[in-house]
């Protein structure tokens, strides 16, 4: 396979994708104009388009046949969802069903198409505001981390030595900084992580420093240093945790799909003219 | 090195060749010759079949024969002979069903993967602890001896000194024949030794009368030359050793740290401003190439093995018309950790060297100096030089080689992280994308899958601006891993390039792991599939064994980790050259 | 302070992202080598609490999720409300209030036969015993009634012959219109048989309770059709005579209406111009209608001249005037009825007359139908059985009424009805009274004179003789036949009036203007009003037997004529029952009959049928109607187009040609069938009607102006009206 870049990679399949969807298209109307019976004919297909997608996933479970890199697949996979999407507003007389059934598999499919696109979106801006953070954390070792940083919270404010510092640091310690240290981040930060609560107790930190002589202040950058490595920590833990939810709410889902598309066309052969 | 030398033994060498010839007064006082062989050397007692050196093998000591006898194979044994496992492919099928039962214990081993038992049938060498080391033997190695042709090398005669001294791998395997002692001298000793002229002497004789003829052969540049011109380039050539050889035990050290210091602790090998008086061809080892920039230096580039400096410099000096001024170096030339260098003079280098390299393989400036006094001479139409391209592009050996003279990158700040963290010694090394990389970790569990649930890296490492390079073998092209493994499990593929761990044979020393400057290779304690852990029968030790990345050399399906990255932000890499990570991230700007 | 400053230990590394579980020993302690096993135990004597890693907290939700599937799809399957759950969408309105007094579980086996017998209906195959039943079938369960089973799944409901037929007529205006080439004739025919159409092809179910089920695109409906087009504006096949030369049963020339009789009535500035509202006006549902009635549209001109028409009336019969030899031959014969030969014979008598075989031979041996012809002994002998069978038929219908004439007819084939229609109002009474007059009271009159009753029988024929010329038998007879064969064109009963009148010499010049006019009044209003016939023959009533049919029975009836010694019947005006019976029995008749000919040559009859032509035709059609099946493949309804302000002037669309232009319509190819034979209006563009009916305007669907289901079982044929 000869090299694209991205770019020529991106308009091939684009280009590919549009044509697909215009012979569909054109067959459906073509069909319909001859009074065949389309449904079949678009069903078939989204049917196997989402099994050719749902086989996507057993494709990333077995890495180690040589069945093509998954990054192809993961190309084909977008562009045949965007086809598929097509697909199925050809088949729908609405875009939500009618019936009870119907109308739950649409909305499965609908989520399932949503989250597929939100994905495409989440995968291509994510990464970069992960990078832009410091520490390449991995997600399973969030905790440890977490756990580390509180630790060395902890130790700092043992090993201040100056009297002095200790009440200061002491209480601005139990009341911000352990439960900012100890706890998950919040729900709200999680879905929208701000800079809010790490300004504010920087800022808070910085306040103190009036009161404080030269290694109080010394331990207060330290605090700083963990607050800000915390955020940095949640902020990564947030993003990847929205990298993750999607994929497994979309492979999920995509169980669903197919359960539900198989009874679906089970049942429209069954009751078919 | 070894407390087991004693003054006896030490007066017992000084009074045996080549050690009683020597001058004594011809070292420093700091390190004197019994010092020497106090501290560099050992006397190792070989028992009949113990394999002494391995071909393939990187090793950072000579061996003397003291006594007995000891036969040098000529042509190569197989792996099996040498225990080692040879890797076979596995068909889809198997591949997949050995994913299907990949054990649920982490880092599960059968027994037999564990050791190499004695009176197996199947394996025809063993591992047997002689005095305080494990030493692998060759079964039946009459047979081997019957079936082999080999030379026999008896007391008073050196071998593996190339290797030891120039980082090169072992030509080929030593074994015991009879019961033998040897004296081991590691590459620090035998530097020193050739303070001995005579020594020197002896051993510069044999390198050039045996390598250096193979060594200049090897360098494309002069891949035209004919065979005379060959032998007066090869007699005026020096070499010369810069930085230590053991770099990675520096590295470790100073790899953090600030880049000025870190220029600075390097040697320099030629300083830019001077006028090129030599050619610089890299036998092995790095070399960074820097300007003078603001208070520090600036990398412009790295140089590998076989690369060439000074090229452009002598080869305009060389053809400029008569009054023109001399060009002088535009870059140091630094030893990143060790560098091995052949030096041509310059006067060699116009003479029997220039007139047969290709003028399309020249520096810009030098090639179109060249080319105006040509077409004075003859009519060199754009068609015709074409047609000659043609020509030559027919024959598969004439092809043009790029960048010989260093590997460069359009960022600044890019080269100077590779150079800095070492990686242009990778050859497979993991790069990942961090703009594309969503952290999903599939290519960890790749990895697990394909190895039976364990994964062999982590998805860590130094990263640069959107660039990760994940701690995962980089099946190095100075693998310092595998100098000094006493069994020789850990073995680079000759095909493939990929160094291996047959683990059968690995005695689980941590030689490899602690040599690894990149942290990658991991020793692992063993487990049976139940969960209960292998134990040394003798010591009741748990058995560890060394893990690496090995390529997936076994998968129908090269490696996992490449394959199973959904956003094309992963890839093996080749960094000992520039192009292909250039070529890689022009693709996704 | 800048954190650079702050070390942490790096996170440990032996992460194994792809096991289920992960050592709980997470802060500030490195996790243990081993990490917990498969099931999440760890291994270590004090053990720690495992927790998941992402994979396994990912495949425990999978887990889950797979369940909970599962469970909802056993629910689905298991569910009472599983037919609800299935369903694929609500139906269309009609359909569903049916449904909704069906048993919940019944209602999918309502359409679908596959869901007939199972409670699980979905695992079971179809049973067997309903195997060969098709949704179709369900749907004409219900349909039948407008969708004859037999034809349901044809195309177009006809069979293959009709469709030949509709090929053919298809292909002859091909021949004459242009056969447009489109790209749309290459796209693919149609996926379904012709002969096996099934309801569902086109009427979509279970698309939300207010989707069209009739909705079909142009595309679906020419797919099967060789030659297809775009849009109706740009390449619909032109038309030649739609609407027009489809016909109708009343004989009406908008041209001549049009251009000249309205015109020129108008000339003294009286009386209305011509106006298509008038006649055309709108009914209930705001439709116009196709004719008015007579009285409203046709009386006010018409009525003066259709009253002389029909005045003429019919006659039964009349006894023929026979010489004295042979009335003597006859006997008894009356004496008014002996003289010279003479009388012609009434076509309806003849048609009585035909049921014996000897008199329809005797009445072939009379020349010309009419007794004065008579000269050879044959034809004398022919007379005289005529007089017998005449007689004969008087003393039936005397004796036995109706039943004896209708078993007359029978023989004919005519249908009893039909006789009863035209003999309704003539009681036997009046027949007996005839007979009694004519033949009882002469014969015991003749008990008298008994002798001399035969021999001398022309007292009165002498008189008329004796006006002119005398000598000569034939003389009076010339006048008569003048008057009545060649002026009048039928038997006149006015003339025999007139002849044997004693003043028929001057009556001659009276009746012409009435004669004169054509029966059809092509010209009415050249014609002057000549209404009341001069009151010349109401002099001759000279006793009180004498009886004027035009001053007594102005309402119509039967009479019995004692002058020309015959039974007859006078017309009203419009609508008369009895000539409608008549021409009823006419139709009847058989075509190139004699009789049938000579009946239509009656005055009164040929008035009726000259503006009823449909009267006679084979499905006797008085009103108006158009002739061809209207409303076959097209529709069209006036009252939505009424509603555009432009429309509602008829002459937007109904242009009346001129002369010279009707001329050049008379090419139509429908012309012979139709009962005008031109048509009197331009041709209808089809960019009239695709000035508005485009897409995006009113809509240029094929189902728009035509339909898809034919149904013929009303009218039997079909037509195509291009």
């Amino acid at each position: 396979m000869p090299l694209h870049s991205f770019r020529q990679r991106r308009r091939i399949a684009i280009t590919l994708t549009v044509f697909a969807l215009l012979a569909m298209l054109g067959i459906v109307w073509i069909q319909t104009g001859r009074l065949a019976d389309v449904s079949l004919l678009t069903g078939g297909t989204l049917l196997c388009c989402i099994l050719l997608l749902a086989l996507f996933g057993m494709r990333r479970r077995l890495p180690i046949l040589p069945l093509g890199s998954v990054s192809t697949w993961t190309q084909v996979h977008i562009y045949m969802g965007f086809f598929t999407a097509g697909v199925y507003w050809m088949h729908v007389p609405n875009l939500i069903g009618n019936g009870i059934f119907e109308c739950s598999l649409s909305i499965v499919f609908l989520l399932v198409t949503l989250s597929g696109f939100y994905g495409l979106y989440a995968s291509r801006t994510l990464p970069k505001r992960l990078t832009a953070v410091e520490g390449q954390h991995r997600f399973d070792r969030v905790e440890w981390h977490r756990g580390q940083i509180a630790d060395h919270a902890t130790k700092l404010l043992e090993e201040l030595s100056v009297h002095v510092g200790i009440p200061v640091l002491g209480s601005f310690y139990t009341q911000h900084l352990n439960p900012f240290f100890n706890s998950r981040p919040s729900l709200a930060y999680i879905l929208v992580p701000t800079g809010v609560r790490r300004r504010r107790l920087l800022s808070d930190l910085r306040d103190l420093e009036r009161y404080l002589e030269s290694e109080g202040r010394s331990t207060a950058g330290r605090f700083a240093a963990l607050v800000r490595r915390r955020d940095d920590l949640d902020y990564q833990f947030a993003l990847q945790l929205r990298l993750r939810l999607w994929v497994a709410f979309h492979s999920i889902l995509t169980l669903a799909l197919v359960a539900g598309g198989l009874v679906h066309s089970f049942m429209a052969l069954r009751f078919a003219g | 090195m070894d407390a087991s030398m004693d003054d006896a033994d030490v007066l017992w060498l000084r009074s045996r060749e080549p050690f009683a010839s020597m001058d004594a007064k011809a070292f420093p006082r700091s390190i004197p010759l019994e010092g020497i062989l106090r501290n560099d050397c050992r006397i190792k007692r070989c028992e009949p079949g113990e394999i002494i050196v391995r071909e393939g093998d990187y090793g950072n000591s000579a061996f003397l024969v003291i006594a007995g006898s000891t036969k040098v194979i000529v042509d190569s044994l197989s792996p099996d002979q040498m225990g080692r496992s040879s890797p076979k492919k596995l068909s889809w099928f198997q591949a997949f069903r050995q994913f299907l039962r990949r054990p649920k214990v982490a880092e599960a081993r059968l027994p037999e993967q564990v050791t190499t038992a004695i009176d197996s049938p199947t394996t025809s060498s063993s591992i047997r602890q002689i005095d305080d080391r494990p030493a692998i033997f060759l079964q039946d190695f009459n047979a081997v001896l019957r079936d082999h042709a080999s030379v026999e090398l008896g007391p008073g005669e050196l071998f593996g000194e190339v290797a030891a001294m120039y980082r090169s791998p072992r030509t080929a395997t030593v074994i015991a024949a009879t019961e033998a002692t040897l004296l081991e001298i590691r590459w620090q000793g035998l530097r020193i030794l050739r303070r001995d002229k005579r020594f020197a002497a002896s051993m510069d004789e044999h390198y050039r009368t045996h390598w250096l003829n193979v060594h200049l052969r090897e360098v494309p540049l002069l891949r035209y030359l004919p065979e005379a011109s060959l032998v007066r380039v090869a007699e005026a050539t020096q070499m010369r050793s810069f930085g230590r050889l053991e770099w990675n035990a520096d590295y470790k050290r100073t790899r953090n740290l600030p880049v000025e210091q870190q220029i600075e602790s390097e040697p320099i090998v030629c300083e830019a401003g001077r006028v090129p008086t030599e050619l610089v061809i890299v036998r092995s080892g790095f070399g960074r190439l820097s300007q003078q920039y603001g208070a520090s230096h600036r990398t412009t580039a790295y140089l590998g093995k076989g690369h060439i400096f000074g090229l452009e410099e002598l080869s305009y000096n060389s053809v400029r018309p008569a009054n023109t001024p001399l060009l002088s170096l535009q870059n140091s030339l630094r030893a990143v950790g060790f560098l091995d260098a052949l030096f041509i003079p310059a006067e060699t280098f116009a003479a029997d060297i220039l007139p047969h390299v290709r003028r399309t393989e020249l520096p810009e400036k030098a090639a179109s100096l060249l080319l105006q006094s040509a077409e004075q001479r003859l009519e060199m139409g754009s068609d015709r030089r074409q047609n000659a391209r043609k020509q030559n592009t027919s024959v598969s050996e004439n092809t043009d080689i790029e960048s010989e003279t260093g590997q460069q990158f359009q960022q600044t700040a890019l080269l100077e992280f590779i150079v800095q963290s070492r990686l242009n010694n990778g050859r497979q090394a993991m790069v990942i994308d961090l703009h594309r990389c969503t952290r999903c970790d599939d290519c960890v569990k790749a990895c697990s899958d394909a190895h039976e649930g364990n994964p062999r890296f982590v998805r860590q490492g130094v990263s640069h601006d959107r660039l990760q390079v994940v701690e995962a073998c980089m099946q190095c092209s100075d693998p310092v891993c595998m100098i000094g493994c006493p069994t020789g499990s850990i073995m680079r593929d000759q095909e493939t390039g990929v160094v291996q761990i047959h683990e059968s044979i690995c005695v689980g020393c941590g030689t490899c792991a602690s040599a690894c400057p990149y942290d990658n290779i991991r020793m692992a304690e063993v487990f049976d599939h139940q969960g209960r852990p292998y134990r040394d029968m003798t010591t009741d030790m748990p058995i560890v064994k060394a893990t690496k990345c090995d390529m997936c050399s076994k998968l129908p399906s090269g490696p996992a980790c490449a394959a199973a990255c959904p956003h094309d932000a992963l890839v093996r890499i080749d960094l000992t050259e520039s192009k292909p990570l250039q070529e890689w991230l022009d693709l996704r700007s | 302070m800048r954190r650079d400053e702050l070390q942490l230990p790096p996170p440990p590394n032996n992460d194994r992202p792809g096991d289920r579980w992960m050592c709980g020993r997470s802060s500030g302690q490195t996790p243990c080598v081993r990490g917990p096993s498969d099931r999440g135990i760890c291994p270590m004597e004090r053990a720690c609490r495992v927790k998941r890693s992402w994979y396994g907290r990912r495949r425990h939700a999978l887990l889950v999720a797979t369940v909970l599937l599962i469970a909802m799809l056993l629910f689905m399957i298991k569910s009472r409300h599983q037919l609800a759950i299935i369903k694929p969408g609500d139906l269309s309105n009609p359909h569903a209030q049916i449904l909704a007094t069906t048993v919940t579980s019944q209602r999918c086996a309502a359409c679908h036969p596959q869901a007939a017998n199972t409670d699980n209906l979905w695992f079971n195959a179809s049973s067997v015993g309903h195997q060969h039943l098709t949704q179709t079938d369900a749907c004409l369960d219900c349909h039948h009634k407008t969708i004859p089973r037999k034809v349901a799944k044809l195309a177009h409901n006809l069979d293959a012959q009709q469709l030949a037929t509709l090929r053919l007529s298809r292909q002859r205006l091909a021949s004459l219109a242009e056969y447009s080439d489109t790209w749309q004739d290459l796209l693919p025919g149609p996926a379904v048989d012709m002969n096996n159409i099934q309801c569902a092809t086109c009427h979509r179910e279970h698309r939300g309770s207010s989707a069209d089920l009739l909705a079909i695109s142009d595309t679906q409906c020419q797919t099967c059709h060789s030659d297809r087009f775009g849009s109706f504006a740009t390449s619909h096949p032109d038309w030649q005579q739609w609407p027009y030369g489809r016909g109708g049963e009343i004989s009406f020339n908008h041209a001549t209406h049009a251009n000249k009789y309205y015109p020129a009535k108008r000339q003294d500035g009286k009386g209305t111009p011509f106006q298509c509202a008038q006649c055309h006006q709108r009914n209930t549902n705001n439709e116009i209608s196709r004719a008015a009635s007579y009285r409203v549209a046709c009386g006010s001109c018409h009525d003066e001249a259709l009253k002389l028409e029909t005045a003429e009336g019919l006659t039964l019969l009349a006894l023929p005037i026979l010489s004295p030899e042979s009335a003597a031959r006859v006997q008894p014969w009356p004496e008014a009825a002996t003289g010279f030969y003479d009388g012609p014979v009434s076509p309806l008598a003849e048609l009585l007359l035909q049921a014996d075989p000897d008199i329809a031979k005797a009445l072939q041996e009379i020349p010309n139908h009419d007794v004065a012809a008579v000269e050879t002994p044959a034809a004398i002998a022919a007379a005289e059985t005529l007089a017998q069978g005449i007689r004969q038929l008087i003393n039936e219908f005397a004796s036995q009424g109706q039943p004896a004439l209708i078993k007359r007819t029978q023989r004919l084939g005519l249908t009893p009805e039909s006789v009863q229609a035209l003999l309704r109002a003539l009681s036997p009474q009046l027949v007996e009274e005839a007979r009694q007059n004519w033949f009882i009271q002469q014969a015991q009159s003749k008990l008298d004179p008994a002798a001399d009753s035969q021999p001398t029988p022309k007292p009165k024929p002498a008189e008329t003789n004796s006006n002119g010329t005398k000598g000569l038998p034939e003389a009076p007879r010339d006048p008569n036949d003048l008057l009545g064969s060649d002026l009048l064109g039928s038997d006149l009963p006015g003339s025999d009036l007139l002849g044997s009148d004693l003043l028929s010499g001057d009556s001659l010049l009276v009746p012409n203007p009435n004669t004169d006019t054509d029966p059809l009044a092509l010209d009415p209003l050249g014609t002057e009003p000549l209404v009341e016939t001069e009151p010349a023959k109401k002099s001759p009533p000279t006793n009180g037997l004498d009886f004027d049919a035009d001053s007594m029975l102005p309402g119509g009836g039967w009479f019995r004529d004692d002058q020309g010694l015959a039974i007859r019947y006078r017309g009203s005006d419009h609508d008369d029952p009895v000539l409608k019976a008549m021409i009823n029995i006419i139709r009847q008749l058989p075509a190139g009959m004699p009789t049938r000919e000579r009946l239509l040559q009656n005055r009164a009859i040929a008035a009726c049928i000259a503006c009823h032509p449909g009267a006679i035709q084979r499905h006797g059609r008085w009103r108006s109607r158009p002739l061809s099946n209207i409303g076959q493949f097209t529709k069209f309804s006036h009252a939505s187009h009424l509603n555009v302000a432009e429309l509602s002037n008829c002459i937007h669309c109904h242009r009346v040609a001129g002369k010279s232009s009707s001329a050049s319509l008379l090419t139509g190819m429908l012309a012979p069938q139709s009962p005008h034979g031109q048509m009197d209006f331009l041709p209808l563009t089809r960019e009239s009607c695709s000035s508005c009916h485009r897409s995006g305007a009113s809509g240029d669907n094929c189902t728009t102006c035509h339909r898809y289901h034919i149904d013929l079982r009303n009218s039997g044929t079909i037509s195509i009206n291009h």
